[in-house]
């Protein structure tokens, strides 16, 4: 859609300061640490030569950059699930955590855990951690579905989200309760959240299903568009509603089940990133902003690693000990100011 | 009337279901609406003119009887070709409030575009012209959320026209509009049917502006019948507009086009 001069400008700096952000933080992620390795040293190790201790090219390829890149990628997968969300269930406070979506995929990956009694390594821990958050999610949104049908009020299709995610969470502590030690142990490991526990190779497979699923959101501008008007004139425009739901939640639930699966349950961001996109970008045209809120979310993603390693005094502070801090200030900033925000209107 | 019938009913019966059990609201519809014509639908809050007109525009199946859009059952015609044939405006509050008009009257391509919804330069063409047409083009790049109401139903208006479907149908359009908005918003779909040859169907609660620009009227009674026939013929007879509202306490005024308080009727 061809935009007014103006807006196309305003939406031309805000995701290049977006991008200018994003490429200051991950080499910020690179040098921080409770490790003090040398600039040049850290180009060194990326560029896959010898460092004078060899150990700072471990900690560079081995632990940073997949930090780094996971966060990134996690970033904005997450912020994507949420801005579908959004848009699908006509909630501007839709989000995959709020909706219980995280905590329904995390359901998932205890039972597998537990059931698994934390026998299981390598290969089949991560096709068995990533079916259960798929189905995880996928039941929580099929719950919601049917929900939707019978409960028209959108607030309070977000309370029966929040009872799913609290049911949710009530049987992961029985499972926690009624299973092995080393079940447990596997899970409670699982479930701190963090974007700190891939190796390479994982993350290769991360970053793949991420950025297939990232594809399949970007490809969804035009019915999301017409989405915004509300279903009846979305109808009226031509989109089968039934057909596009699904496709939407699939998408979505997917890229909160990926996430779930790899990093843990994280909150937040995919709550508050599309509310950051939409006020940086002044548009709900998803043309713009579904790359924006991407860019975003990679921006929000990476920068909570980096503020989770820079704080952490050695240590890295698990995420979702940060990403309220960030969080709810914008949200209570959200609804109080709903009036004068454009969306809202 | 010479133009052609374009959407016609027969026996139609509007109403609910849930389950097996039926609700009809109104029944035994035998309706057209030509071409070129403005139809105002009025009748009291709850009476199903809102249950009519979803059905007509095939949100919600009819318990009974057919709708042929040029002589074609609506079920015939997929969701695409009736985006093409059939434009809705509602009084919906949206979330759409950060898309500039532009890009809302843009949306009316929808069922033209491809993938990807992007405007040729056809499309651009087609949607300024819709602007054009409605007067709200000096406020293209305007978000929806700082427009006033009248305009934010113009822009709908726009989004319909873009649409280029030969039928436009309005659930009370001119809702929540001041009485200055309301006039210009009823003369401009009378404009769209004189000019622009549309078949244009709104509900309203406005009676003087819809027996004054209205080319037809459908008006649902107290005991759920409804009555269609000129402006002029429903407000001569007995049985016409002046019963719109038997027992509540109002009597139509000729002079005035509009029903006022039985007890002040003499001042």
């Amino acid at each position: 859609m061809k935009l007014c001069a103006p807006h196309n400008r305003r939406h031309r700096i805000a995701l290049a300061v977006m991008a200018a952000a994003l490429l200051a933080i991950i080499p910020a992620c690179l040098l921080a640490g409770s490790v003090d390795i040398p600039f040049t040293q850290v180009v060194k190790a990326l560029a896959g030569h010898a460092t004078d201790n060899p150990r700072w090219s471990v900690i560079v390829i081995e632990m940073r950059l997949p930090m780094a890149l996971t966060a990134t990628l996690a970033g904005a997968a997450l912020a994507l699930s949420g801005l579908l969300l959004q848009t699908t269930f006509d909630n501007p406070l839709a989000g995959p955590s709020i909706l219980g979506i995280s905590t329904g995929a995390s359901l998932g990956v205890a039972v597998v855990l537990l059931a698994l009694g934390g026998s299981v390594t390598g290969v089949g821990y991560y096709a068995g951690i990533l079916t259960g958050a798929a189905a995880g999610a996928a039941a929580v949104m099929l719950t919601l579905l049917a929900f939707s049908m019978m409960v028209t009020s959108t607030a309070m299709l977000l309370i029966i989200g929040i009872m799913m995610g609290y049911l949710a969470s009530s049987a992961i502590s029985l499972l926690n309760f009624f299973s092995t030690r080393e079940g447990v142990h596997s899970f409670v490991v699982w479930g701190l959240g963090s974007f700190s526990s891939l190796t390479l190779e994982r993350l290769a497979v991360f970053a793949a299903l991420t950025l297939a699923l990232t594809a399949c959101a970007l490809l969804m501008a035009k019915p999301l568009n017409a989405l915004l008007l509300g279903q009846r004139y979305a109808e009226n425009l031509g989109v089968n509603i039934p057909a596009t739901r699904n496709r939407l939640l699939l998408i979505s639930g997917g890229l909160t089940a990926v996430v779930t699966a790899f990093c843990g349950p994280i909150g937040f961001i995919g709550l508050i990133v599309p509310h950051i996109a939409r006020m940086a970008l002044r548009t709900s045209n998803h043309s713009v902003l579904l790359p924006g809120t991407a860019l975003c979310g990679a921006v929000v993603g990476s920068g909570c690693a980096l503020v989770s390693v820079i704080f952490g005094s050695g240590g890295i502070i698990p995420v979702n000990a940060i990403t309220p801090v960030i969080g709810v200030p914008i949200i209570i900033y959200i609804i109080i100011n709903r009036k004068k925000l454009l969306y809202f209107n | 009337m010479s133009e052609p019938v374009i959407l016609t009913t027969r026996g139609l019966t509007a109403g609910y279901r849930s389950g097996r059990k039926a609700t009809p609201v109104l029944s035994g519809l035998n309706l057209d609406l030509r071409r070129g014509e403005m139809v105002s639908l009025l009748g009291s809050n709850g009476i199903g003119k809102s249950t009519l007109l979803r059905t007509l525009t095939g949100v919600q199946y009819p318990l009974a009887g057919t709708i042929e859009i040029d002589r074609r059952p609506i079920t015939d015609y997929t969701v695409r070709q009736l985006a093409r044939t059939l434009g809705i405006v509602y009084t919906d509050r949206t979330l759409a409030g950060a898309l500039t008009v532009e890009e809302l009257v843009g949306l009316g391509r929808h069922p033209y575009t491809g993938f990807f919804g992007r405007l040729d330069s056809d499309d651009r063409r087609i949607v300024a012209r819709a602007m054009e047409r409605v007067g709200i083009s000096h406020k293209r790049g305007d978000h929806l959320a700082r427009l006033s109401d009248g305009e934010r139903q113009k822009a709908m208006i726009a989004k319909a026209l873009a649409q280029q479907t030969p039928i436009i149908i309005m659930d009370e359009p001119t809702a929540f509009l001041d009485a200055a908005s309301r006039i210009e918003t009823m003369s401009l779909l009378r404009d769209l049917a004189d000019d622009d040859n549309k078949a244009i169907l709104l509900s309203t609660h406005d009676i003087a502006p819809a027996i004054d620009l209205s080319h037809r009227l459908w008006i649902v009674k107290a005991d759920r019948t409804l009555i269609a026939g000129s402006p002029d013929e429903l407000t001569a007879r007995p049985d016409g507009l002046p019963s719109l509202f038997d027992g509540r306490g109002v009597a139509f005024d000729p002079a005035a086009r509009d029903f006022k308080a039985l007890r002040h009727k003499s001042r």
